[in-house]
């Protein structure tokens, strides 16, 4: 009987740890699932969280990095002589704190000495980090200054005119737009136009004076103080063809390209003459048999006079590799687009053209206005640096430009767009501004986010 | 008295622990292959969200440092094919410290530890309207050794970017997408991709991406680049 009890006792005993174990066992997988799920689900909200503070920092340093940049071209620095210190600094740019996110500047500065102005890289090393997390971005805001005597060629859009308007509005007015605004000035600001030394190494005359006198001297005829008789000259140093020189009017002035050769059509007084040649090689076709076929040519074409029709034939004007420079005393009429040659396959980095209008005393014309009309029916384009000590008008509804455009006064009936490229003339050294500062370029380099802070 | 189980009794014993024995086995077998599917789900979770942490890192790169030499250079930056896309930017960049001569195979900046041999590199100036790709051949205290000759003539203050690109490829015989850095072997990033495609907007300079997994679940994403935006 006792033996019977207490083997009654053993099994339900065994039965109990059985079912506790069980239990337990259950218990452990549950818990295992519990534990999985806890752990996913902490990655998922880790993950949102990062993802949500980063894109909080994003924003603000965006919004950081549009004010910055309003506030810069809003500043007038155009007499600030060391902006890199006087003004890109910490105390004008303190450190900012706005929804829980601290931004703060770092200036650094790199100066690029040209022969007449600084070229100022401004580094801002911007770090945006938040306050609750340790999510952190990195930015590097870029500013280039120009400060000194600008060529006006480095200039977008620069109108020589007093206005009582800010120059934004005047843009709106006058259906300009600018794809880098950063990069214009429309005020009376003194400019330097050296005429005088152009022509002079131009014409490759020795001294520094230039009068008819000099300029009779150099075409072999007799010196006095008349102008020369109207024709077309070449004026040639060392096997090379340093300008064409044109007294007089020029009814027409074709640029084409024939088998990548650049083609020059002049119509003067009722006659067609025409040059060929390879920019930049001793490659040069002309009328004029004196003229070598190895002659180098430095694409400089004066005229003394109005030109009528300056237009292009074809499909492009320029070879890609050209570099004229013409200047005209009277008034230029642009008739039909001026592109270059195969800008489908590949940017447009220098212009190839450009166009100089500037009176000089020596011209003795009644005309002491010159003056760049474009004068199309259909959109145009030009690629051009077009430099006017006059006036710049456009007749045309849609006029784009890529290069830059300095002009005294302006008249402009349709909508002229300027996208900015630089002109593969150096005219710094005759045309350029006084003294002053201003922004040439802003971009944002790069916004990183740092790990491991 | 009966000293033992009847029949009957043992029957229903057996019966019962049999009962509950295959209850525990297959609640079990049920929990651990449970188990091991929330655990493949998490493995594959989280290898899912490293790859697109890992896309989304290399797209929003796309074109840093390069802003200011894409406007004038064609330098590609972001190509994309069906099932393969690159990404190209810049790590770090120094400027010229001296001059540098068409021919000559050195250069100097300022010494920077990003700079290490075998990098890639871009060497530009705006002003001249000249770049070009090099390689560092091997570095001492900013002076740089190019594996070879440049091509151009270089100002001081010409830019120099060191470069890093980016590829990522899918291999659909092996449901396999890869990521490539530089010169560097494909390596794998995430199993079982049944489709892997990558959208460019040119306007919007956004990136449109879809990877799906097994067939079954789908990751779809907008990425703004914001480093191609100049």
């Amino acid at each position: 009987m006792m033996d019977l009890e207490r083997e009654t006792k053993h099994k339900s005993k065994g039965s109990m740890i059985t079912a506790v174990l069980f239990v337990v066992f259950v218990t452990f997988i549950g818990f295992t699932l519990l534990t999985h799920t806890i752990i996913q689900n902490r990655i998922i909200k880790h993950r949102i969280k990062k993802i949500t503070e980063t894109e909080k920092i994003q924003q603000e340093l965006i919004h950081y990095l549009h004010h910055f940049r309003e506030k810069i071209f809003n500043e007038n620095l155009r007499n600030v002589q060391s902006p890199e210190t006087d003004y890109f600094s910490c105390e004008f740019f303190p450190e900012k704190v706005s929804n829980q996110v601290i931004i703060k500047n770092n200036f650094r500065n790199r100066i690029e000495e040209k022969s007449f102005y600084r070229k100022i890289r401004i580094i801002n090393n911007i770090d945006a980090r938040s306050l609750k997390s340790n999510h952190v971005l990195n930015a590097d805001a870029i500013i280039d200054l120009l400060s000194g005597n600008i060529p006006l060629s480095l200039i977008s859009l620069f109108i020589n005119t007093k206005i009582n308007i800010p120059p934004e509005i005047y843009l709106e007015e006058n259906n300009i737009e600018i794809k880098n605004p950063a990069n214009f000035i429309i005020d009376d600001i003194p400019v330097d136009f050296d005429i005088s030394s152009f022509l002079i190494d131009a014409l490759k005359i020795k001294g520094d004076l230039l009068n008819w006198a000099e300029i009779r001297k150099k075409f072999g005829f007799e010196i006095s103080d008349d102008p020369i008789n109207n024709g077309i000259y070449f004026i040639i140093e060392n096997n090379s063809l340093e300008s064409i020189f044109i007294q007089g009017d020029l009814q027409k002035l074709i640029f084409a390209v024939y088998n990548e050769l650049q083609v020059i059509q002049f119509h003067f007084e009722g006659k067609s003459y025409e040059i060929r040649y390879q920019p930049g090689e001793e490659y040069f076709r002309s009328w004029n048999d004196q003229i070598q076929d190895t002659t180098l040519f430095n694409e400089k074409i004066i005229v003394n006079g109005n030109l009528w029709c300056l237009e292009q034939q074809g499909k492009s004007a320029f070879n890609k590799n050209s570099n004229i420079k013409l200047l005209v005393s009277g008034q230029t009429i642009i008739r039909t687009s001026l592109e270059t040659e195969n800008l489908e396959l590949e940017k447009l980095k220098l212009t190839n053209l450009t166009l100089i209008a500037s009176y000089h005393n020596l011209y003795n014309l009644e005309n002491k206005q010159p003056e760049i009309l474009v004068e199309t029916k259909d959109k145009t384009k030009i690629q051009a640096t077009i430099i006017a000590n006059g006036a710049f008008g456009n007749n045309c509804s849609e006029l784009e430009l890529s290069g830059s455009l300095f002009a005294k006064t302006m008249q402009n009936d349709g909508k002229l767009t300027i996208n900015f490229i630089r002109s593969g003339f150096d005219s710094g050294q005759y045309f350029h501004t006084g003294n002053i500062t201003t922004v040439f370029n802003f971009f944002i380099d790069f916004i990183e986010e740092v790990y491991n802070v | 008295m009966n000293n033992g189980l009847s029949i009957i009794e043992l029957i229903i014993a057996m019966a019962l622990s049999l009962s509950i024995l295959s209850i525990v086995i297959i609640n079990v077998s049920q929990s651990s292959s449970l188990s091991k599917k929330v655990i493949t789900n998490q493995q594959r979770l989280e290898s899912i969200f490293h790859t697109v942490d890992t896309i989304k890192s290399d797209l929003t790169k796309c074109g840093m440092r390069l802003q200011e030499a894409r406007k004038t250079f064609n330098l590609k930056v972001f190509e994309n094919s069906s099932d393969h896309f690159m990404v190209l930017y810049g790590v770090s960049s120094e400027f010229l410290e001296l001059d540098s001569v068409k021919g000559e195979k050195t250069i100097e900046i300022i010494k920077n530890e990003y700079f290490k041999k075998k990098k890639k590199l871009l060497i530009y100036n705006l002003e001249n309207n000249i770049y070009e790709y090099n390689e560092i051949k091997s570095t001492e205290n900013g002076k740089i050794i190019l594996s070879k000759c440049l091509e151009n003539d270089y100002p001081v203050n010409s830019i120099v970017i060191l470069l890093k690109q980016v590829e990522y490829k899918l291999y659909p015989k092996q449901n396999i997408l890869k990521r490539k850095v530089d010169k560097g072997y494909f390596q794998p990033l995430i199993e079982e991709v049944t489709d892997f495609y990558l959208n460019f907007f040119q306007d919007s300079k956004s990136v449109l991406y879809k990877i799906e997994i097994n067939n079954k679940e789908q990751i779809r994403g907008y990425i703004f680049l914001v480093n191609m935006v100049a």
